[in-house]
């Protein structure tokens, strides 16, 4: 039943599941192009991962922040690596051997395009030097995806170049706080956001974020209306979505009734008062002031450009 | 440019709109804006209930997720997802309970049953 293709799979999903136990959120696994169970094992564990990831973050919002990962490869004219940044065996693990001297080309996915019409933008040096997606392998079958650089490096011998890859990851320093007081054999949960490791809140906060979310085409209620309506105190309800949004909740409807009008504006056609309308704003003035208020510009001169 | 069309079939019938994605599709955040962009073009203001087919979409990412959740429900009434479920399962019960898509919005397994759903909402 087993074939040796089926087996490399499990040991890859294994692997992977390795991965996510150890706290590692940012890669994915590559879908094959079948629809068997292993696949759908598969899809499923990349869709809980993202969300794993998600939540994890949204629980801990205060103290995990946004941190760019980058790695740096030094390429010969040839694109084969001469050198390459220490942090790459820790984040892609391959050893030495599998990377000195050998094309850069192995290590990326077929959908990574290096740009080798690059040797013509050097010619015109004013051109913009733009990223490019890149999708690196890792040693275990992940993909590690990000966007890069290629530049020219300057030299007077030969032309060399050098590969920069950024990505953006979620750097926790709770999780690494508590790594270290976990060696002295202390557990420290987190105090001020353990409320939002509860199931309930969580779900109290879904449930608001539903609730404001259906109604972005008219006025919001009063906060006692609301609380009533979703169930849980006014004063809980408040602190509660404004520790995972970061504002409130009428100034959270507000910007998505906004973001909703500017989206609409650019995209559709539609007349301006109507989406005024559609955007839950009684008068199209009060609909102007607020949309210059956010974007600095009218509506109007939105649609115009 | 990635074009919306690239990655679906659209087309409205008996008040209706139905929306097929091709086969192997993967969706992520420039999918799921260009598909939302075409659609919008297409229904030219008007709201209709959207009837989706997913059988043969291969993945949607996080981000395409939340995206067609709250701008891909603009200008829909409600929308009926039809998937397979042995595949997609936990992608639309993720998409439908976490992401929480801005209108009524639910899965089923074949054709006749979704628009019988979508049917009340004509």
């Amino acid at each position: 039943m087993y074939t040796a293709n089926s087996q490399q799979r499990v040991k890859e999903i294994l692997d992977f599941i390795t991965e996510i136990t150890l706290g590692n959120y940012t890669y994915t696994l590559p879908l094959r192009n079948t629809k068997d169970e292993l696949e759908q094992i598969v899809l499923s564990l990349n869709t809980m991962l993202e969300e794993i990831d998600a939540s994890v973050h949204q629980i801990n919002n205060e103290q995990s922040k946004e941190v760019v990962e980058n790695v740096v490869f030094n390429l010969d004219r040839n694109l084969q690596i001469t050198s390459y940044s220490d942090n790459v065996s820790e984040i892609l693990k391959y050893s030495k051997a599998e990377l000195i001297n050998k094309p850069i080309k192995l290590l990326t996915t077929e959908d990574t395009i290096i740009p080798y019409q690059f040797y013509e933008l050097l010619k015109s040096p004013t051109e913009r030097n733009l990223p490019f997606r890149v999708e690196f392998k890792h040693s275990n079958g992940f993909f590690w995806s990000g966007y890069g650089y290629l530049h020219h490096i300057i030299s007077n011998g030969e032309k060399t170049y050098s590969l920069s890859v950024f990505k953006a990851v979620y750097y926790n320093e709770r999780l690494k706080n508590s790594d270290k007081t976990n060696k002295l054999g202390t557990i420290n949960y987190p105090s001020e956001y353990r409320s939002l490791l509860l199931h309930d809140q969580r779900a109290l906060v879904r449930k608001l974020h539903q609730y404001v979310m259906n109604r972005l085409d008219r006025k919001l209620k009063r906060l006692p209306i609301i609380s009533v309506e979703v169930g849980g105190s006014v004063s809980k309800i408040k602190t509660v979505f404004k520790r995972v949004y970061g504002e409130t909740i009428y100034a959270f409807h507000l910007r998505k009734r906004l973001e909703k009008a500017y989206y609409l504006l650019i995209q559709d056609k539609i007349p301006i008062n109507e989406i005024a309308e559609d955007c839950g704003f009684k008068s199209f003035s009060h609909f102007s002031r607020s949309f210059k208020k956010e974007y600095g510009v009218t509506p109007s001169q939105i649609r115009k450009s | 440019m990635i074009k919306g069309e690239d990655y679906a079939h659209f087309w409205i019938d008996e008040g209706i709109l139905h929306f097929v994605y091709k086969p192997n599709t993967i969706i992520d955040l420039a999918v799921a804006k260009a598909i939302v962009k075409d659609r919008l073009r297409f229904q030219n203001g008007l709201s209709y209930p959207i009837l989706c087919d997913l059988r043969h979409l291969k993945s949607a990412n996080k981000a395409a997720r939340e995206f067609l959740a709250e701008k891909g429900c603009f200008n829909a009434v409600a929308v009926a997802l039809v998937i397979d479920k042995d595949y997609l399962g936990t992608l639309i019960k993720a998409f439908i309970n976490i992401s929480n898509p801005s209108v009524p919005t639910r899965e089923f397994t074949s054709v006749p049953e979704a628009l019988s759903f979508l049917f009340d909402y004509k």
